[in-house]
Parts: C-alpha cells; sequence; structure tokens
C-alpha cells in the first residue's frame, strides 16, 4: 500500500511540475509580447531613444528570467529570443524600422509558439 | 541560457548522468525486483521506456534535466498502479500479462497452442533442454508462463525420487548461510540461522581462528559449520 502513495505522490509532482511550466511559460511569453508590442508604439512614433530604453530593460528581464525558464523549456529555445532581443537593440539604434519590425514580429511568433506549444492541446498532443 | 563551453557542457553531463542514475536506480527499486528475463511485457516497456527517457537530457545538455524526471515520475507511478492493479483485479491482469498456456498435456504436444505463441519446437526444445530434459518423451507437461519462462513436469518415471517418496526422515538443518565474508560478520545471515553473533565467536574460537582471518563461514541452525580461511600472501 506503501508504493500506491509513493505512486500517487509521484503523479501529482508530475502534474504539478507540469502546471507550474505550463502557466510560468504562459504568463511570460503573454508578459513579453505585451512589452515589445509597447516597443513598437514607439517604434511608430519615431521615438528611438525610448524604444532603445524600453528594450534594453526587455532584454535586461528577459535574461533575469531565462534562470528559471531554462529550467523548463530547451534552451535553444530561450537562447533564440535573447538573439532576437539582441537584433531588435542593434537595429533601434541604426534607425532599420522595417529590420526592426520584422525582428519584432519574429520574437512575438517565436514567444507565442513557446507559449502554445506548452498547452495541452489535441494537435500538441498529436 | 549563459554562455557554456565544450568543458562546461562535459561536466553539465556528468553531473547529470550521476542525478539521473540515482533518480532511476531509485525509480526501478521502487517497482519491485526482477530479472530482465522475469519482466513481465508492462514492465519490460516500462524498463525501455525509462531508459529512452533519461539517455535524452544525459546527451543532450540543451534539453532540460526535468523534461527528463516528468515522463520517469509520470512512467514510474503508471507501472506501481498497474501493479496494484493487476493484484487486485484478475482480469486486469489477464489483459496485460495474459495467461499461462499448456503446451504439452500428457507427453503430446498441443500444436494449436503452439501456433497461436508462435513457437517452434526448436524453441520448445531449447527451453526443454535448458531444464535438463533433452527428450520431449519425458514431459507429461508443460506451461509457457506469462513471462515467457516454461514450467516442467515430467512423467512419474523420469521424476526424481523424495525423502517422501522414499520414507526416509531427513533432518531439518533450516537454511545454511555465509555468516562471515572477508572478515565481517554479517548480521542478516545470522538471523536467518537463527543464531547470534556470540555463537559465531564461540565457533572461532574452538577452531582457534580469529574473525579476521576468516575469509568465508557458512552455518546452520543445527550449528553445522564450514569455515574456509584467507589465504596468505
Amino acid at each position: 500500500m506503501r508504493r500506491i502513495y509513493i505512486g500517487i505522490i509521484f503523479l501529482l509532482t508530475a502534474f504539478s511540475i507540469a502546471a507550474v511550466e505550463t502557466g510560468l511559460i504562459s504568463a511570460k511569453a503573454d508578459y513579453y509580447i505585451s512589452r515589445i508590442e509597447n516597443i513598437d508604439k514607439y517604434m511608430r512614433k519615431d521615438d528611438f531613444q525610448k524604444a532603445s530604453e524600453l528594450c534594453k530593460e526587455v532584454e535586461g528581464l528577459w535574461d533575469d528570467s531565462t534562470k528559471t525558464i531554462d529550467i523548463f523549456l530547451i534552451h535553444d529555445y530561450v537562447d533564440s529570443v535573447s538573439l532576437y532581443l539582441t537584433r531588435m537593440n542593434a537595429y533601434i539604434e541604426n534607425g532599420s524600422i522595417d529590420m526592426y519590425f520584422s525582428e519584432s514580429a519574429g520574437i512575438k511568433k517565436e514567444l507565442t509558439s513557446l507559449k502554445e506549444s506548452e498547452l495541452p492541446t489535441i494537435d500538441n498532443i498529436l | 541560457m549563459v554562455n557554456i563551453n565544450i568543458g562546461d557542457v562535459m561536466i553539465i553531463s556528468i553531473i547529470r548522468t550521476i542525478i539521473l542514475y540515482a533518480f532511476i536506480v531509485l525509480a526501478m527499486r521502487l517497482m519491485g525486483k526482477r530479472q530482465i528475463s522475469d519482466l513481465q511485457p508492462n514492465e519490460l516497456v516500462i524498463t525501455l521506456l525509462i531508459s529512452d527517457i533519461a539517455a535524452i537530457p544525459m546527451q543532450n545538455t540543451s534539453q532540460p534535466l526535468i523534461s527528463g524526471f516528468v515522463p520517469v515520475l509520470v512512467l514510474v507511478s503508471m507501472e506501481i498502479t498497474a501493479s496494484v492493479l493487476m493484484m487486485k483485479l484478475a482480469p486486469f491482469r489477464k489483459m496485460i500479462c495474459g495467461s499461462p498456456v499448456l503446451v504439452i498435456s500428457d507427453g503430446k504436444i498441443l500444436q494449436d497452442q503452439m501456433k497461436r505463441l508462435r513457437l517452434t519446437t526448436e524453441d520448445l526444445c531449447v527451453q526443454l533442454r535448458q531444464q535438463n530434459i533433452f527428450s520431449i518423451e519425458e514431459v507429461q507437461y508443460c506451461i509457457v508462463e506469462t513471462n515467457g519462462s516454461v514450467s516442467i513436469l515430467q512423467k512419474p518415471e523420469y521424476r526424481q525420487p523424495n525423502a517422501q517418496d522414499m520414507n526416509i526422515t531427513i533432518e531439518d538443518n533450516k537454511i545454511e548461510t555465509v555468516v562471515i565474508n572477508d572478515g565481517k560478520i554479517l548480521d542478516n545471515s545470522l538471523k536467518l540461522c537463527q543464531k547470534t553473533q556470540q555463537d559465531v565467536y564461540n565457533i572461532l574460537n574452538s577452531e582457534q581462528t580469529e574473525l579476521n582471518a576468516v575469509f568465508l563461514m557458512t552455518l546452520d541452525a543445527l550449528g553445522k559449520y564450514n569455515i574456509i580461511l584467507k589465504e596468505k600472501k
């Protein structure tokens, strides 16, 4: 009987880890998408100074949160978002608006994909 | 992820391997003791899956370690649940493990059952030879168990007579166990043969030898012992 309790504890642990992961990745993805959309607004207004400040801030926040996200996600995906942010920052400083929006669309797609791939939907399961 | 060089990757791989090894040994221990050859189909599947899943984060440091832990946790809990269900529900056990199949009945090979199991006569003969039976003639009943092993009952004329058949009484010496191994007393073995450490020291004194000098000592409940001393270098 002791083993069945251990089995139940293992199953609950696995579900808890999975729930924490899904919740954390979803919340982080939503947060960073909204922050990037905020940067987009300043870029549309040609306010490069403010956009650059915000982008650096987002980059710093992302670098801090990678320590947690790396526990759950394949590290290559996390690195790919970091690279997008670095390139976005470079394009803001160069004033390359088209290139910036191309990267911005890319990172939002990447974050949405990270979020959606964690959800237990039929298509993800299959 | 922080920048990592090849040396770090190797260290991470080593640390992960140690963690996963400890975790999988614990997981397998929880699932119970079985030899590979005695595994039921579900146990074999779990063993193969666990080894495969654990190998991924060991080799690929880009993969989070937790991605190896979580499936193993789920598999172990599934296995424990399945084993409990198999113990409580006979139909479930039958569905997962199948039933033992009689392939020789009253010395006659049941060809239909052999075909059903896709068991050739060569395979059957190999199994019989491994049980020291070299002629099908000797077999009265042969059953293929759910784990694939074969149980055999020989015809009466080929069976070895036992003490009861010969109407003789054999003294019950319980179990003979190894009580000293390489100069160390094994307390668990002493319990098995119903003796104490003092009994062992008494025997050693009577043989005028010391504990450290003993390579192996066996003892049974009747006090019958055998001592092998360490070879002098």
